[in-house]
């Protein structure tokens, strides 16, 4: 009985910690700076066996890919400013204590995300190694998440293969 | 109950998790949802044309040959007849090229043994004159109708088909 009344003492105080209206601050990368990341995304990411596909934890939305807009067309028109708001949303809050971190530090450590780790094929990706060190994809994201976006190396990164 | 029998039960009650460890619920479901073979279509190279084919071909069964890539070409956008003697020319990102061709029922397939892609692919579809090239390219995914499920179903990607306006195509249908 002692037992019961302590494990339900337990399940109350675990239904009534988290308040639902509850938020935390996130610190993102500059979000007026990410269309030309966004762009190379969803060209390189975005398509709808990749993210592109609702399921995923980093699900993007675009030209290439699943669209905001339910009537819209995959490659029926370019990626809109609402789905570029959408990605931005989706790639900061993937994992935001640790990106408010990276953010902080200046983009020193882009290895602590996932965002990072997977496509650089440090960690498991079922779409594989995608980036390498110092590529216009690598550049483009990195200087993003250090505030600085090279704008060129994120065009340059949509004609990779 | 005999002690052989006894210990017969025991093993079998040790080895039943085990096998129900091994399903797959999610691949079972979806070659489940595949439904029935066509009665008039033997299975083979020419069954469930418009499905996603590594879902039983992907290594993971019930089917036996494993494919990398396979799918259904169709002639036009607005017209899903199969699409007979089209070239299907797959790139990956490595410069690796594969081709393979549809047959009268509008499949193509192409084994996994035979070209093991690094992704993204792209792929190009002709026939004669006319080229059609996917815009985006395949991350992933082998199976064309995974994507491809035609717009009359909601989805924003159409069937897989090879030219927009009338042309002359080959006699269609298998015999």
């Amino acid at each position: 009985m002692k037992t019961a009344l302590f494990f339900a003492a337990f399940a109350i105080v675990g239904c009534t910690m988290v308040n639902a209206d509850d938020t935390i601050d996130v610190r993102g990368p500059p979000e007026d700076q990410f269309q030309p990341v966004a762009l190379y995304l969803v060209h390189r990411c975005g398509s709808l066996d990749c993210h592109g596909e609702p399921g995923r934890n980093l699900r993007l939305y675009g030209q290439y890919g699943l669209r905001l807009d339910r009537g819209a067309l995959t490659n029926g028109g370019p990626t809109t400013p609402d789905e570029i708001e959408a990605d931005y949303r989706s790639v900061v809050a993937l994992e935001p204590e640790i990106m408010t971190e990276v953010v902080h530090d200046h983009g020193k450590d882009p290895q602590q995300l996932t965002f990072y780790r997977k496509p650089r094929g440090l960690e498991h990706h079922k779409g594989g190694t995608l980036i390498k060190a110092g590529d216009p994809q690598d550049v483009c994201i990195r200087s993003w998440l250090a505030s600085s976006t090279d704008v060129a190396s994120c065009q340059a990164a949509l004609d990779t293969p | 109950m005999t002690s052989r029998g006894l210990a017969l039960a025991l093993v079998v009650a040790a080895l039943l998790p085990l096998a129900s460890a091994c399903a797959d619920p999610v691949h079972d479901d979806a070659v489940e949802a595949l439904g029935a073979e066509n009665p008039n279509v033997p299975e083979g190279p020419l069954h469930r044309p418009g499905q996603p084919c590594l879902v039983c071909h992907d290594g993971s069964g019930p089917a036996d040959l494993t494919f990398s890539f396979g799918g259904t070409v169709y002639q036009t956008e607005q017209d899903k007849t199969p699409m007979v003697g089209a070239t299907v020319l797959l790139t990956d990102s490595s410069g690796a090229k594969q081709i393979a061709e549809t047959n009268c029922a509008g499949n193509f397939f192409v084994e996994a043994v035979d070209f093991a892609p690094v992704f993204p692919v792209h792929v190009q579809v002709e026939f004669e004159a006319a080229v059609a090239t996917m815009r985006s390219h395949i991350g992933v995914q082998g199976s064309c109708a995974a994507c491809h499920v035609g717009k009359d179903t909601g989805a924003g990607v159409d069937h897989v088909y090879l030219a927009q306006g009338p042309m002359t195509f080959p006699p269609s249908g298998c015999k």
